[in-house]
């Protein structure tokens, strides 16, 4: 292996549970994964024991130019795995079977298994949110002071909603877009995303109460909206808001689309729009800015502390990224601490 | 089913069936079943209609129990095809033994509990310790499962062996004598795997020994599971014991309809208990709209068919019969899928009745046949098919409008409807408010079956109803003209 100065898991001080969270496929999630379980291994300074799962599959990726397997993921014994029971036999290691789970997955049912040896897992994980709450349950219920990791990647399709951990490491690279310039801003964008506020306590409770896709509090009542919020929420929204509305609650993807449709019909100045978590939101990166000149105050329900970007410079169309230039850039745009994975 | 999954819903079977939980796999699966108890099957209508007596006395004097019997039944999966598995002789997976592991720990739990019933109905559970033991060797009790060391020796050295290795494969800098570091942990894993197998075939093995044991639990299980269920629904709707009569027709003291009954309390109005003895042969039951004769109906078939499922029907009492088929034709009846008017699917399904009841004791419930029809021809064609029925050992139950349709030997019960009614006290009653008014009309309305003479007459509630409703008066006063 090579010298290493940072380690990751430093980064990673005080938080409880975890999530590697990729750009897009392949964005070197499983490389860090590996790497934070190889620095605890090597003494690192994380809660015992680990407890790891991703959101859909993983460790099974295939490289798109070699089509070879992406490297699985090695585990330290006493490491708690939760996996799709058919991928229980690609796991060849000594392994516990502790429960098995009612959350149901194409790969067949997760169930929990604690390392008895030591040796390389193939994780696939549950899809929805109902899922993950479950397995992030489970593994508390086998051990309340476990450190869970989760992995998995953006994407608007993702019913998984948030990935109900303190904590965030962003794994970005060249398999995201061609140009080197263009990964940056949309990194950066995201980042910039990640510091959106917390939004008060009271407006969890108070949306966790309805099933809608958008509710607007005014003078201590909740009104729902109803609608697709695709298409026709913006106008439902721009008809229900008036000026004593103190809030717009928004459930699932907001996209820029949906927000420039809005704007064209009324103003959210002094209304506090709040989304679930920073990686619901779709816009293009400037876009908050242009947001907050508007006098719209953006917040999240579920603040994740982004503690890590981790940048891949391999492509799998071939074309890498300078690896030193990549990281140099992006240590100028974003104030959080920069690790490249093509050295880990 | 004798009668169509519409039909079954329409009488409220469906809904019943929904307040039916039973919570292992098993248990769903013998509910699902929807088993009918024949006269042949009577002896075991008995033995089931037993059980769910004896829990039910267990719900009444000890209801912990069975709350203790419910939890663990949350924890039961389906593991019957693991189990035909091995019983063929396959090789099972760990997963498998754990969910094996786990099952055997619900029967041991339930086991325990069962004697908080203070029943002297027999626990049919069947212990398995020797499986228990062989799950877990080193006896940790925890409910969890691997391929332990204690299976063997060479496993035990096998694995010490793997992780010293692994201690110097971390600890190792020099790159190539890690990469024979690494082939020798290789083909340790690979002398694992097969010793893991070895075990594996032993266990599966001994699982194939036991497996009639465990598939025995697991009907056992199922009975369990979806008597309580039984016991249960009877305590929170009202169900009885109802005694098997060897012959006859079906007896029912103040019944109800779980169904129509929360439909009625949602409009805030009360269910009108039902109590009426039917005998075998031809009754007809005539009276005023308004729902009166169809819910007794659908009450009457619900509760005989439910009991014919080994079910408490909802009464303070009940003697039931039992019938080779059942047969209905409701208030809603309509083939047009089939193409054809409701009169022509109505015939064929007439005659398909008649046919079968010369093989076969049925109990035949008709809500307003051949309405589709000109009332001449009509009841001409019903009067020849209840004929029929006179005096033989099925049971024919007709509700109509038809005119003069009772003869010698059939039973005739009428719905007491408005006779009682004081019209002037009821008519400054009703509101402007169409809605108000039938509801306060059906307030009014006695629901009771009564057996009348056969010669009575068709009351005339309808005109009554119709003046109270608002209709024009002059239009009232020529209508009575024409009576």
């Amino acid at each position: 292996m090579h010298a290493r100065k940072d380690m990751l898991s430093d980064e990673l001080r005080g938080l409880h549970s975890l999530a590697i969270i990729g750009m897009e496929k392949n964005a070197g999630k499983t490389t860090v994964l590996n790497r934070i379980l190889e620095e605890a291994r090597q003494g690192g300074d994380l809660p015992r024991p680990l407890a790891i799962t991703s959101i859909g599959r993983d460790g099974e990726e295939k490289d798109v130019v070699t089509s070879t397997k992406k490297p699985k993921i090695y585990v330290e014994s006493g490491t708690l795995v939760a996996t799709a029971s058919s991928f229980l036999s690609r796991c060849h290691l000594t392994k516990e079977i502790l429960a098995s789970t009612d959350v149901r997955t194409p790969l067949g049912e997760v169930v929990l298994f604690r390392a008895i040896s030591d040796g390389f897992v193939e994780i696939a994980g549950p899809s929805s949110v109902e899922g993950v709450r479950s397995i992030k349950e489970a593994f508390l219920a086998i051990d309340p002071g476990c450190f869970y990791i989760v992995d998995g990647a953006i994407s608007r399709k993702s019913t998984a909603g948030h990935f109900l951990t303190e904590g965030a490491v962003l794994c970005a690279g060249a398999s995201l877009d061609p140009s080197m310039r263009v990964v940056l801003k949309k990194t950066a964008a995201m980042v910039e995303q990640f510091q959106l506020p917390a939004a008060p306590k009271m407006f969890s409770k108070v949306f966790s109460e309805t099933q809608a896709k958008a509710a607007i509090c005014e003078e201590g009542e909740l009104l729902e909206v109803e609608g697709d919020l695709a298409f026709t929420m913006a106008s439902e929204i721009a008809n229900k808001l008036t000026e004593k509305s103190e809030a717009l609650l928004l459930r699932g993807v907001v996209t820029e689309s949906f927000f420039k449709s809005l704007l064209q019909k009324v103003s959210l100045k002094g209304v506090q729009v709040v989304i679930e978590d920073a990686t619901r939101l779709f816009i293009s990166a400037g876009y908050i800015d242009l947001l907050k000149r508007q006098g719209v105050v953006l917040e999240v329900l579920q603040p994740i502390e982004l503690r890590a970007v981790c940048l891949n410079p391999f492509s799998p169309r071939g074309a890498d990224f300078e690896a030193d230039v990549f990281q140099r850039e992006m240590k100028k745009m974003i104030p959080i601490p920069v690790y490249d994975v093509g050295r880990m | 089913m004798d009668i169509s999954q519409k039909e079954w819903r329409d009488i409220g079977g469906e809904f019943v069936f929904e307040q039916l939980n039973t919570m292992t796999p098993y248990g769903s699966q013998r509910k699902a079943a929807k088993r009918f108890y024949r006269p042949q099957h009577r002896e075991e209508l008995l033995e089931e209609l037993r059980a769910v007596e004896a829990y039910l006395q267990a719900l009444k004097e000890h209801p912990s129990s069975i709350h203790y019997l419910q939890y663990e039944f949350c924890r039961v999966k389906d593991i019957r095809r693991s189990i035909e598995r091995a019983k063929k002789g396959g090789i099972l997976e760990d997963l498998e033994f754990f969910e094996l592991k786990i099952f055997i720990d619900v029967i041991e739990e339930l086991m325990a509990k069962y004697p908080l019933m203070h029943t002297t109905l027999a626990c049919e559970l069947r212990g398995l310790d020797e499986l228990r033991e062989r799950l877990d060797p080193e006896a940790t009790g925890r409910m969890t499962f691997y391929i332990y060391d204690a299976y063997s020796k060479r496993l035990t050295l096998l694995r010490k062996h793997q992780r010293e290795l692994e201690a110097r494969i971390s600890k190792e800098k020099d790159e190539q004598k890690k990469e024979e570091l690494l082939r020798e942990r290789s083909s340790l894993l690979i002398a694992q795997d097969k010793e893991e197998r070895e075990i594996r075939m032993e266990l599966s093995a001994i699982v194939q020994r036991h497996a009639d044991t465990i598939l025995g639990n697991m009907d056992a299980l199922a009975r369990l599971d979806h008597r309580i269920a039984k016991a249960v629904l009877a305590r929170e709707y009202g169900g009885c014991m109802p005694e098997i009569a060897e012959s006859g027709g079906i007896e029912l003291s103040e019944a109800i309809n779980p169904l129509l009954s929360s439909i009625l309390a949602k409009k805030g109005e009360d269910f009108q208990r039902i109590s009426i003895r039917v005998p075998t042969g031809t009754s007809i039951v005539t009276g005023a709209n308004m729902g009166g004769k169809s819910v007794s109906l659908k009450t009457i078939l619900l509760n005989a068919m439910l009991v014919h499922m080994g079910m408490f029907p909802f009464a303070r009492a009940a003697t039931v019969s039992l019938f080779d088929f059942f047969f209905y034709l409701g208030d809603d009846f309509e083939d047009i899928s089939a193409g054809l008017s409701s009169f022509g699917a109505e015939i064929i399904k007439l005659s398909d009745v008649l046919k079968k009841s010369q093989r076969q004791r049925g109990m035949i419930l008709l809500d307003e046949p051949l309405r589709g029809t000109n009332p001449r021809e009509g009841r001409a064609i019903l009067l020849g098919i209840v004929r029929r029925y006179i005096g033989t050992d099925h049971l024919l139950m007709v509700s109509t409008h038809f005119e003069s349709l009772v003869e010698e030997g059939m039973l005739h019960y009428q719905v007491r409807g408005l006779k009682d009614v004081d019209f002037d006290a009821l008519a400054s009653q009703i509101e402007v408010d169409r809605e108000a008014s039938l509801s306060r009309i059906r307030k009014s309305m006695n629901f009771c079956l009564e057996e009348v003479e056969a010669g009575e007459d068709v009351p005339r509630d309808a005109l009554r109803i119709s003046e109270l409703l608002g209709l024009d008066a002059t239009l009232i006063e020529e209508i009575k003209e024409l009576l």
